[in-house]
């Protein structure tokens, strides 16, 4: 809300506006001071006093303007509301608007000698509909600035509690509490109150509307708004259009309190129902649009049927006009959810259903509606209040609100002066009703509905006595917490892991396409499927993702395509999967490897990534996190087809100890998918998927083991096998007859090629002996080592090379 | 070839030695001199046929010669190994030098760990929770009201059956307070949702880190002297404070933290919109129906809780002008920030 600095002033002494800005913003109440827009000089006031078409050009008119100095100019003008009459904004030569300076040009083959300026080219405001115009009784040859009134304002931002701050009212009042002041608002001066006459309100269902009240006033003219007001007005950024539709503008200001008139003339009878709306109505608003109601707006009727809808916008069959003589003003309060609802199902935002949706208090419906009577007759020569009307079905009595001085020094921290609390509390306008030295009892105002318990009043004297004036402390050691959460040391050991591993991390949202997930992942058990939002903003974030691969895919595309191709790349992170009702989320770390191992040793040789690389990540963490080796099957068909198929196997990721479970899948990414991401066909792509919450991660206390103190025996053994036969068979076959002091079988070789056959390759293992308590001597090696010859000769067809 | 002088012999054989330019070379030199047939051996077996008084002096000559060759010639062997002696050098210290790959945190995870240590050293640890929430728990619990806007689909994700995606830390808070009795100290970092289009600023996914503390006696004054010590350390000693009252379903009283600007020191600029202060964080004392509803006794029992968004603090320490950088995982804006510890 912008809120004139004069206006203001007028009800609470201000001091310092910037040092009152600060303290309002610490009390809880957002806001800086805005200094008056500066308008540039040589754009002064002047009265259009011919407008005619252009004789070359059909959207623009030749205005002959009077500034004043007895030389009338011709001014080209393009809005479409230049017309002779009203006084404008007039640019003269030699003006500097930022952008450009004033001076006379031919325009068309016409010569202007100056500019009509709308808002936006003035810096005021984004409105460039038109010209400004001002009312005609302006001087001109004014400065622009001197005649729009153009001031210095506040720019509140309330929260949404605080409806009351929604008013001029409502931040004076807070303005004397931050001041030290009292604050007693200005009561209307208006006649007595002439009864209701033949008028009758009928209201639906209280809780939709605590409170109807309207004010019947004749002998009205449509007229410029007096000076002061449209002033004030533009000031607050609302455009002064006339006396009685400005009136009702100024009291939602000042007051907070939305006003709607009705023309009565266009009034039919003198009935007024406030009603859900039924099956198929429709209403045309203000606006002129036609729109469709549903039973959660509220509609005001007249004894033809809807003429508002309530809280939101008023219907322009019974528009005020300039014929306009008898006024039927209508104040109300409206409920908030009611409000909202009605405004959702029209598609209609207005700044009376923000209020109304903030709440307005019901029992300041009399005094706004005083208010605007008070205004229309002092601007309205003759006028007169002819009927009053105010249904209350649902008053509301405040209840008292007990607070403790011990909860404050309990809460706060600090234990100010009773003296200085009830202070506080009286310039909030709350009401003393019962008192001690320990305890403070207070019925709060009607508009302060927020206040309901002891820790709101403890809240409002803390920030009315000073947040800042609380003196800081440190907590004490002795609270220090015991929770230890599995997940988050998984999730920071997965993590960290992967770091070492020398792979970046990346982070992607959680929510993904869900056909992608599903192309991509095939629907398996393991790659998905994802689940589906009930309200995605967007359809390509239309789900949870229940991989971590397709949003890995996506990262790897967009940074191909920008030239990065040499990738090592992680992610730890959730997975979401539906459990009947309820949601499971397991972590997994993602990895991804393309193009170099090492980027830019190209020069030294540096060579691609492979299979054996992946499975070398995947291998060693699975072993660090889980502390036991993985076991490998190839996976002949399933989910991850697409994403494999011709790029390599793929192969499912199991520990041992649960050979059932399978707790991951690495493989290359296949042709169909490489297609669709648009990548280069020589980048080698590989992607591994983990489920980090198969096991527990292994314990992290190890306990010391005896270095050994004997050397070990070492013999090489290069067998020729079939190239059928799996090295990781031949590897256990040697475990297996090497005997109990074999410690390590590791394969160092791997030939093939002449003079071999074709059908066959060489593998080359390492075989380290050792005993515990001796040194061994060659023959107990030896012995081993012929054992071993003859049981992979026996089981693998295998001969030494 | 003449093999009567020990002497030139071995000038001669030291040339050829230090001009062998390959491991061939040298191997032909070495078999010339020194092979099972080569000059060197013939001579010592033809000392036997010397004089008596002649042979002790030329076999001491040739067995020194050899000595001397076969030093040579391991010497030189070493040095080609090498890349060569000077002479002949194709050694190239210029060259780049394998570059291990780094591995490096994401700077938004990074950020949350810094945020996450700070808080352990002040003895609170981390706290976790679903994503997928139930409105008990992500409203109700939290004593937002049930005609509260953020409770409809307009702000919140929704999905089947009756779940939806957290739109803030704070439902872990209550989880933890029903599986534990005060003193509770704990931080809650992880990912939240809420229905804001994707913009510079804003995203429909972003994290958040929310703290907690409850026992008997913490007050307002517990929460200040603790989030100066947070501001201290995070983002150094010399920023200026400022708490201001705000609104918040789950606190009472309700504040803001503002500290000034990080980029213009407290003069503005764009980035504080021109009024010196960025706001960190909202926070405030726990509010006694969040309490109640967890059982606890809010006349014994009181706490304060804070909520800030480490994308938005990320984005301030490194001055990160648009949110989706972070979502976006360009390697070269997450190399910016590789640091592994």
């Amino acid at each position: 809300m912008r809120i004139p600095l004069s206006w203001l002033e007028e009800l609470a002494p201000l001091g310092d506006p910037t040092e009152l800005a600060e303290r309002l913003t610490a009390a809880g109440l957002e806001c800086a001071v805005e200094p008056a827009p500066r308008i540039p000089a040589g754009v002064v006031t002047g009265r259009i006093v011919a407008c005619e078409r252009h004789p070359n050009a059909d959207k623009l008119s030749v205005c002959t303007v009077d500034v004043g100095d007895g030389t009338p100019r011709t001014i080209v003008c393009g809005a479409p509301n230049a017309t002779s009459g009203p006084v404008a904004a007039a640019a003269l030569p030699g003006a500097n608007l930022g952008d450009f300076v004033i001076a006379e040009r031919k325009l068309r083959g016409v010569m202007s000698q100056g500019m009509l300026c709308s808002e936006t080219e003035l810096g005021l405001s984004e409105d460039h509909s038109g010209i400004i115009l001002l009312p005609e009784d302006t001087p001109v040859g004014m400065p622009l600035a001197e005649a729009l009134g153009l001031e210095a304002t506040l720019v509140t931002e309330p929260t949404s509690n605080r409806g009351d701050l929604m008013s001029v009212l409502g931040v004076a009042r807070e303005v004397a509490a931050v001041r030290g002041r009292r604050f007693t608002p200005p009561a209307p001066d208006v006649p007595a109150d002439p009864g209701a006459g033949p008028w009758n309100i009928e209201i639906e269902d209280g809780t939709d509307c605590p409170r109807y009240g309207g004010r019947v006033i004749e002998g009205l003219r449509w007229a410029p708004s007096p000076p002061w007001m449209a002033r004030r007005l533009q000031a607050a950024g609302i455009r002064s259009i006339s006396n009685l539709v400005d009136v009702t503008n100024y009291v939602l200001l000042e007051h907070g309190h939305p006003l709607h008139a009705f023309d009565l003339d266009r009034l039919h009878g003198t009935r007024i129902g406030v009603r859900r709306a039924r099956p198929g109505e429709k209403l045309t608003t203000l606006d002129d649009k036609e729109r469709e109601t549903t039973p959660d707006v509220l509609l005001i009727t007249d004894e033809s049927g809807p003429v508002a809808a309530g809280g939101v916008m008023g219907g322009a069959s019974t528009r005020v006009s300039e014929s306009t003589t008898r006024l039927f003003l209508e104040g109300a309060s409206f409920a908030g959810p009611r409000v909202r609802a009605g405004s959702r199902a029209l598609h209609l935002t207005t700044d009376a259903s923000l209020r109304f949706e903030r709440g307005v208090d019901a029992a300041g419906v009399p005094a706004a509606l005083d208010r605007a009577v008070e205004l229309l007759l002092a601007t309205n020569p003759g006028a007169r209040l002819v009927h009053s009307v105010d249904l209350h079905p649902i008053p509301r009595r405040p209840a008292p609100v007990a607070l403790r001085r011990s909860t404050l020094r309990r809460i706060l921290g600090v234990d100010p002066d009773p003296a200085e609390v009830r202070d506080i509390l009286d310039r909030l306008g709350f009401e003393r009703t019962a008192d001690s030295e320990d305890r403070f009892e207070v019925v709060p105002p009607s508009f302060r509905r927020d206040v309901t318990a002891e820790e709101d009043l403890v809240e409002e004297v803390g920030r009315i006595w000073g947040y800042d004036r609380i003196p800081d402390r440190t907590c004490a050691v002795a609270g220090v917490s015991r929770l230890v959460e599995p997940r988050v040391v998984a999730e920071s050991r997965a993590r960290h892991l992967a770091i070492s591993l020398g792979l970046v991390e990346v982070v992607t949202p959680g929510l993904v396409d869900s056909r992608r997930e599903l192309e991509i992942g095939g629907g398996g058990t393991f790659f998905g499927p994802a689940i589906s939002l009930r309200n995605p903003m967007s359809q390509d974030r239309d789900a949870l993702r229940g991989s971590l691969l397709p949003s890995l895919l996506s990262v790897l595309e967009t940074n191909v395509h920008r030239g990065s191709r040499d990738l090592a790349l992680f992610e730890v992170g959730r997975v979401y999967r539906h459990t009947g009702q309820a949601v499971e989320e397991t972590l997994r770390a993602s990895i991804l490897l393309a193009g170099h191992g090492a980027p830019g040793a190209d020069a030294l040789g540096g060579k691609s990534f492979d299979f054996f690389d992946m499975k070398g990540f995947v291998e060693v963490y699975v072993e660090e996190f889980w502390g036991l080796p993985a076991t490998f099957a190839e996976r002949a068909e399933g989910p991850f087809e697409s994403v494999a198929a011709e790029g390599g196997p793929v192969l499912e990721v199991r520990v041992p100890g649960d050979p059932d479970r399978v707790i991951g899948h690495f493989g290359a990414i296949g042709s169909a998918l490489r297609k669709r991401c648009d990548l280069p066909e020589d980048l080698p792509v590989f992607v591994a998927e983990l489920d980090l919450a198969a096991g527990a991660p292994r314990d992290e206390v190890r306990e010391f083991r005896e270095l050994p103190r004997y050397p070990a025996a070492n013999r090489d053994l290069a067998l020729v096998v079939a190239k059928t036969v799996r090295q990781s068979d031949v590897g256990a076959t040697i475990v297996a007859a090497g005997g109990e002091l074999l410690e390590e079988c590791r394969l160092f070789d791997v030939w093939e090629g002449a003079p071999l056959a074709d059908t066959e390759r060489s593998l080359a293992f390492t075989i380290a002996f050792r005993a515990p308590d001796r040194s061994l001597v060659s023959e107990e090696v030896e012995r081993h080592m012929q054992e071993i010859v003859a049981r992979v000769g026996r089981e693998h067809d295998a001969r030494i090379r | 070839m003449s093999a009567s002088d020990p002497r030139a012999t071995r000038d001669t054989a030291l040339a050829e030695i230090e001009t062998a330019a390959s491991d061939d070379a040298l191997e032909q030199v070495r078999l010339t001199y020194l092979g099972r047939k080569g000059i060197v051996p013939l001579a010592l077996r033809s000392v036997a046929s010397l004089a008596p008084d002649e042979r002790r002096a030329a076999g001491q000559a040739w067995n020194e010669v050899r000595r001397e060759l076969e030093e040579s010639v391991e010497a030189r062997r070493v040095a080609l190994s090498d890349g060569g002696t000077a002479a002949t050098a194709t050694f190239d210290p210029t060259l780049p030098g394998r570059r291990p790959r780094l591995g490096y945190p994401h700077v938004l995870k990074r950020t949350l760990e810094d945020l996450v240590s700070i808080f352990r050293d002040l003895g609170f640890s981390v706290a976790d929770g679903p994503e997928v929430e139930t409105p008990q728990y992500n409203f109700t619990a939290l004593n937002i009201p049930e005609d509260h806007p953020t409770r409809d689909d307009h702000d919140s994700f929704f999905l089947d059956p009756g779940l939806l995606l957290r739109t803030q830390m704070s439902p872990v808070q209550i989880r933890v307070m029903e599986r534990m009795r005060p003193p509770v100290r704990v931080v809650s970092p992880g990912r939240v949702y809420r229905r804001d289009a994707f913009d510079a600023s804003h995203s429909p996914f972003f994290f958040q880190m929310e703290g907690l503390y409850v026992d008997r006696d913490v007050t307002l004054g517990d929460l200040k002297g603790t989030l100066r010590i947070f501001v201290d350390r995070f983002f150094g000693e010399s920023l200026r404070m400022r708490f201001r009252g705000s609104y918040f379903p789950f606190t009472e009283p309700s504040l803001e933290l503002d500290i000034s600007c990080t980029v213009c020191g407290g003069s503005g600029c764009a980035v504080c919109k021109h009024s010196g202060w960025v706001e960190i964080l909202g926070c405030g004392m726990v509010h006694p129906n969040v309490l109640r509803g967890v059982g606890y006794d809010p006349d014994e029992v009181s706490g304060w809780a804070f909520g800030m968004g480490p994308d938005r603090i990320a984005m301030l320490r490194h001055r990160i002008p648009d949110i989706r950088h972070l979502y976006e995982n360009d390697v070269r804006f997450l190399r910016q920030f590789a640091r592994t510890r």
